[in-house]
């Protein structure tokens, strides 16, 4: 299930690009850092690691549109 | 001095109350939070002021419950002042309702609440204009930031005036003159619920995007939350061995019984605390109804309405309020299928149950077995609604569904809302739970000592027939009927009995008195609410029925599950 979350993230990133709107790209870099977040608690609470703690990468892409649509 | 606190649904009026009185009522971001009438106290400068919190209406044509709980306030216990409390960023619709305030003439207040959203948005109201086309004061508050609280409480020991409008034509198109003279909307910028809609609500990522947030809420609570669930556990698990080590009936009361049997189920607390800050958040931030909307085909296609959805989301956290949040339903059929169906939706009442055997029996794949063990509920409520509909509350019903804006979450009402329902379980525990703690160890423990000779033994194998297609031993049974008071009973039974579940259970039964579990007759407390909304005929109906639907599932689940 992680695996369809990081999908999610990709495809709703993908759609942005592809419909040229910024709302899909802000979107999904809240969710990814949601999930960056949540992996991170995961990982202190039971060690268990999952990729979606790379999420946070997605934190300048957050500001960055947040800047754009100035919201 | 009364105050009658009165507007639209999702207007803030429980957050104006918490500010004004610093009362810690529950608010939400979605309409129909309110159901009936709240009263909190307060004093300004040295005046004793009671504020009562009326359900939010949009009319006082009394339609609904709510709607008619509101008015027959105004009319039989005829408040000193109306606060009349308006969403700024929506005037037009409001003042329908101020306008029909008018008739009671009763000195009144409008307040111009959540002005920074309308002015966010462009929306910029001339107050002191309004404030003379109505004849009463007008004032713009923030209610969550506090914001012109203390000029409005400066305004009510003034005590209003009564309003003088002349109602040209009909209410709404005078309402529709005055919005036109006091609002001006100026060149706008992108709001956030657009953008945010964008995604959330797009046909085809909206869904997974869904499932996205229900797997992470999930997993949110059920393994962020381990550390804190083992050190409970330890914690209980070595004071309980460590005062029934000690000699004496009294010490084994209190330590297989009140200590074991309690402890059992506050060790689940952890989960069901962060299950609630989940759930707060997705309710404050205005994202819930969205989710449900995006369902919004299936739900008409199970007649039911958009009204029906806030009672089940509701029915998460507790089926007791969400049957009550049924009253905002006009259609009469509608709120008795809501109610009827609402405990199918699983409560956190049923969670330790599942935390215990999926824990047991499905230790890599728990959290997946629980949501699914959610998305099963509400199945089941669909389908039964849509049956009740078509069989027992025939008819068509309009379907309107309100959606909030988008609000980043505000943390004293995440804790608000998530140490009331917290609490709330904590009091079970303190009350229900420690009660039946006793009648099961007396059960346990008379007239012998010997489990299998002793009352419990007795009864779980008298009843064990019954059961006896899903293969449960008599235990189960007996926790089965225990949790009929509370569905966390059901574990406290096999904790204070000792059951050594996993040897005596197979998967496919463990999978089948889950799902049993989920579906057999709402608790004690519901069924009471049940009674009180809609009658005795429907609380019967409602227990037959969901014991009907849980022991047909239930056998079906485990012959399935087998075979696989």
């Amino acid at each position: 299930m992680n695996a369809f979350v990081l999908a999610v993230i990709s495809v709703t990133f993908l759609k942005g690009f592809i419909v040229k709107k910024r709302s899909y790209g802000f979107v999904a870099s809240i969710i990814a850092v949601i999930f960056a977040f949540l992996m991170t608690l995961v990982f202190l609470a039971v060690g268990t690691f999952s990729y979606g703690i790379f999420g946070y990468f997605a934190l300048p892409a957050f500001i960055w549109y947040r800047k754009r649509l100035a919201v | 001095m009364k105050i009658a606190m009165i507007g639209n649904p999702n207007v803030g009026k429980t957050a104006l109350l918490n500010a004004l009185t610093g009362g810690n009522f529950e608010v939400g971001n979605f309409p129909g939070t309110t159901v009936e009438k709240k009263e909190g106290k307060a004093k300004i400068d040295g005046k004793e002021i009671l504020f009562v919190d009326l359900p939010g209406i949009y009319s006082l044509e009394a339609h609904s419950l709510d709607e008619k709980v509101a008015k027959d306030f105004l009319t039989k216990e005829r408040p000193d002042l109306i606060l009349n409390i308006v969403n700024a960023s929506n005037l037009e619709r409001n003042l329908y309702l101020t306008l029909q305030l008018v008739d009671f003439k009763i000195p009144m207040i409008l307040v111009l609440n959540m002005i920074d959203e309308a002015e966010k948005r462009g929306i910029r109201i001339d107050a002191e204009r309004l404030s003379k086309i109505l004849g009463i004061p007008v004032i713009k508050t923030v209610a969550v930031k506090g914001i012109g609280i203390e000029e409005l409480k400066r305004e009510i020991l003034r005590g209003g005036k009564v309003p003088r409008v002349e109602i040209e034509g009909n209410i709404i198109k005078t309402a529709e003159k005055i919005a036109k003279k006091v609002v001006r909307v100026e060149e706008r910028r992108i709001d956030l619920t657009e953008i945010l809609d964008d995604v959330f609500m797009d046909k085809h990522l909206g869904i997974p995007i869904f499932i996205a947030f229900m797997w992470m809420m999930f997993t949110f609570t059920f393994t962020v939350a381990t550390p804190l669930t083992d050190l409970i556990d330890s914690a209980f698990s070595v004071l309980a061995e460590y005062v029934s080590s000690l000699n004496g009936i009294v010490f084994s009361l209190i330590g297989d019984g009140v200590i074991k049997g309690v402890g059992s189920v506050l060790v689940f607390l952890p989960n069901i605390a962060f299950l609630f800050v989940a759930l707060s958040l997705l309710e404050l931030s205005g994202y819930m109804p969205r989710a449900v909307y995006l369902m919004d085909k299936i739900m008409t296609t199970f007649g039911l309405t958009g009204r029906s959805v806030i009672p089940l989301i509701m029915g998460f956290g507790c089926n007791v309020p969400a049957v009550m949040a049924t009253r905002s339903i006009e259609d009469d059929r509608v709120r008795i299928a809501t109610l009827l169906v609402n405990p199918f939706i699983s409560c956190s009442a049923r969670l330790p149950i599942y935390v215990l055997f999926a824990g047991l029996f499905f230790p890599n794949a728990k959290t997946i077995v629980i949501m699914s063990l959610y998305a099963f509920g509400v199945a089941i409520a669909l389908i039964s609604a849509l049956i009740f509909r078509k069989v027992l509350l025939r008819g068509e019903a309009e379907y309107i569904i309100e959606l909030p804006p988008y609000r980043i979450p505000n943390w004293r009402d995440v804790w608000i809302l998530t140490w009331n329902r917290t609490k709330h379980f904590l009091q079970k525990a303190g009350t229900v739970i420690l009660g039946m703690s006793v009648v099961i160890w007396f059960l346990t423990n008379f007239p012998t000592s010997n489990i299998e000779s002793s009352y419990a033994g007795t009864l779980g194998k008298l009843l064990q027939p019954i059961f006896a297609p899903m293969g449960w031993d008599w235990q189960f049974v007996l926790a089965i009927l225990m949790g009929a008071v509370a569905k966390e009973v059901v574990v406290e039974t096999l904790s204070i009995l000792n059951t050594p579940i996993s040897q005596i259970m197979t998967t496919s039964q463990a999978l089948a008195f889950m799902v049993f579990s989920l579906l057999y007759m709402p608790c004690i407390a519901t069924l009471a609410t049940i009674k009180a909304e809609a009658g005795w005929k429907w609380s019967i109906f409602a227990v037959i029925y969901s014991f009907t639907v849980a022991y047909f599932v239930a056998f079906v689940v485990e012959v399935i599950a087998r075979l696989i």
